[in-house]
């Protein structure tokens, strides 16, 4: 059945299609099956359907949902999805600037909470004594994901102006450091495979 | 759930502890035999000749040594189980034909991916990974180019051995690897997805960093399910088979990434730029290897760093050293992946890795000019 038969259909339960239409419809034996199960189906949401009718639809939905195609064809409609955005054009666009870029909106924050300092040491008395906040987040896998960026304030308050400031800019430094620890993952790959293809050269 | 995990990670720590009672070999050893019988009965079996020869390697190798299971420890003898089933899972990730669904847990966060994986009649290694749920993110591989899609941005590709995806990358790696920070023991039987599976674990030799829970079919050696496991016990990551189907013949839907035009390779000049300053990190987990090294600068902030990769064979910290005061700010973020980022005088020393918090911090605070 087409999408604009579907469509059609539909029309039809809710009243809107001419007689016409309806013949034409109701014609097609694929037609009047499905007729059958939209009207049961809609039967049992009105509460209209007798007992002996539920037990019917769950063999008739369970029949259906194995004849329908698009469960079995899933991952070749998904593919030729990709194929066709593939051939559509936005294809070759210098990607080595992009691809940096590509990976940008991975980090999402979800909350922020405050870490105790440590004291080794090292650190001069000030930025001891500001509270270093920890985002959490939803962490992200390999895959490349992105997420919109949920801006929060953290909780610090030491110095309302300047500490808004600095959490906008923590936010951009932490996503800084994610993104690129991540593409450097990917590169590391791509380091691993030429420097094995230097050794094969070296030692046929 | 949390009780559930607790409870968990205790019998596993009870059973796998320094020393094992004596009682605990006797399933091992029928553990062992299962082992042998369904390597046998896959060597015979008329799959793909890659797989052939080295299940059939694998057998005559533990029929050699199932008759030195009297001279061998319990210890000894989950290690050695261990490493044959995780080899035997790699063996197959690499060469075998299977179409699986799968479902990637991280904390609340649910994808569901179609995972393809074949080797064509001309000996073309092929892969797909797309995502169900959401945009249609696809990551498509050629033998050594892989390639990333997604609606949102210009498709690039890089050369690698394998998909950056959910699969953890040390299951691509060579064991000895992973074998100087990661006790591998086969811990027993299981059942995932309905099929009878062998448990096992990657244990971390200091008990700091992640450890990992692989279930692997017992009659195909394939992957069922991973879990990442904290130090405390708790469970970060998952992925789960939930359904699969192995083949002699590539699925069909693979053939196509033999014909399509891949997008560009991103260029990695950055890694051309020697670091400036050989900075001395005065500590670093057991087992943790330099992998990368190079001066570059940061995407969005344009800061520049001296940048230093290790890996331990399943796990990858990165160690930034800036001298740029945009950097100067210590800061720390946890997740999966965590961060800790540490301000001295006249540098920031930022390390990055799916590692606990606590050993980011003391590599970070270890870094001197």
């Amino acid at each position: 059945m087409t999408e604009h038969q579907q469509e059609k259909l539909s029309a039809l339960m809710d009243g809107q299609l001419d007689k016409d239409a309806v013949e034409g419809l109701v014609e097609h034996a694929a037609q009047r099956e499905r007729w059958y199960r939209y009207q049961l189906v809609s039967a049992v949401i009105r509460g209209e359907a007798q007992s002996g009718h539920a037990a019917d639809i769950s063999a008739a939905v369970a029949a259906a949902i194995a004849a329908e195609p698009q469960f079995a064809q899933e991952p070749s409609s998904a593919w030729s999805r990709l194929t066709a955005w593939v051939t559509g054009g936005n294809w070759l666009r210098p990607a080595a600037n992009v691809a940096v870029a590509a990976s940008v909106a991975v980090v999402a924050i979800i909350g922020v909470q405050n870490l105790q300092p440590i004291d080794d040491g090292v650190t001069p008395a000030e930025t001891q004594n500001r509270a270093n906040p920890v985002f959490e987040t939803m962490p992200f896998g390999g895959v490349v994901n992105p997420v919109s960026f949920n801006t929060m304030q953290t909780p610090q308050q030491d110095s309302a102006a300047t500490s808004v400031v600095d959490a906008d800019f923590e936010r951009v430094l932490l996503q800084s450091f994610m993104v690129d620890h991540q593409q450097q993952l990917k590169l590391s790959q791509q380091e691993e495979v030429e420097a094995t293809e230097i050794i094969d050269r070296q030692d046929p | 759930m949390k009780n559930w995990v607790s409870a968990w990670f205790l019998v596993v720590v009870i059973g796998v502890g320094v020393s094992i009672p004596a009682q605990a070999i006797m399933p091992l050893q029928g553990l062992l035999l299962v082992a042998v019988d369904a390597t046998t009965e896959d060597s015979v079996a008329p799959t793909q000749q890659r797989t052939v020869a080295t299940v059939g390697a694998l057998t005559e190798d533990t029929n050699r040594t199932a008759q030195d299971d009297d001279t061998m420890t319990a210890a000894q003898i989950v290690a050695r189980d261990g490493q044959m089933w995780f080899e035997r899972m790699q063996q197959v990730l690499q060469a075998q034909n299977f179409s699986v669904s799968l479902v990637h847990i991280q904390g609340q966060r649910t994808e569901l991916f179609r995972w393809l994986h074949g080797v064509s009649d001309d000996g073309q290694s092929l892969e797909i990974l797309y995502s169900l749920n959401g945009p249609e993110v696809h990551i498509v591989r050629r033998n050594q180019r892989v390639s990333y899609f997604h609606p949102m941005m210009a498709p690039y590709s890089i050369r690698a051995n394998s998909l950056f995806g959910p699969i953890p990358l040390g299951f691509y790696n060579s064991f000895a690897e992973l074998a100087d920070s990661y006790n591998v023991v086969a811990m027993g039987g299981a059942r995932v997805i309905d099929r009878p599976a062998v448990h096992v674990r990657l244990v971390p030799r200091d008990q700091e960093r992640f450890g990992y829970s692989v279930w692997i079919d017992r009659e195909s050696g394939m992957l069922l399910r991973v879990a990442t496991v904290s130090p405390s016990g708790e469970i970060l990551e998952q992925i789960h088979i939930t359904s699969m189907e192995l083949s002699d013949e590539m699925n069909p839907d693979l053939l196509q990434v033999k014909t399509i035009g891949l997008p560009p390779l991103v260029r990695d000049d950055p890694s051309l730029n020697p670091v400036r300053h050989a900075w001395k990190k005065n500590w670093l987990p057991v087992g943790f290897k330099q992998i990368r090294a190079n001066h570059h600068q940061l995407p969005m902030t344009g800061i520049p760093a001296d940048y230093f990769l290790y890996s331990d064979g399943m796990t990858r910290i990165s160690i930034y050293v800036s001298e740029d005061p945009k950097a100067s700010n210590s800061f720390a973020y946890e997740g999966l992946d965590s961060l800790y980022s540490h301000q001295y005088q006249n540098y920031t020393v930022t390390v990055v890795g799916r590692v606990p918090m606590s050993m980011l911090q003391r590599i970070a605070l270890s870094v001197r000019p």
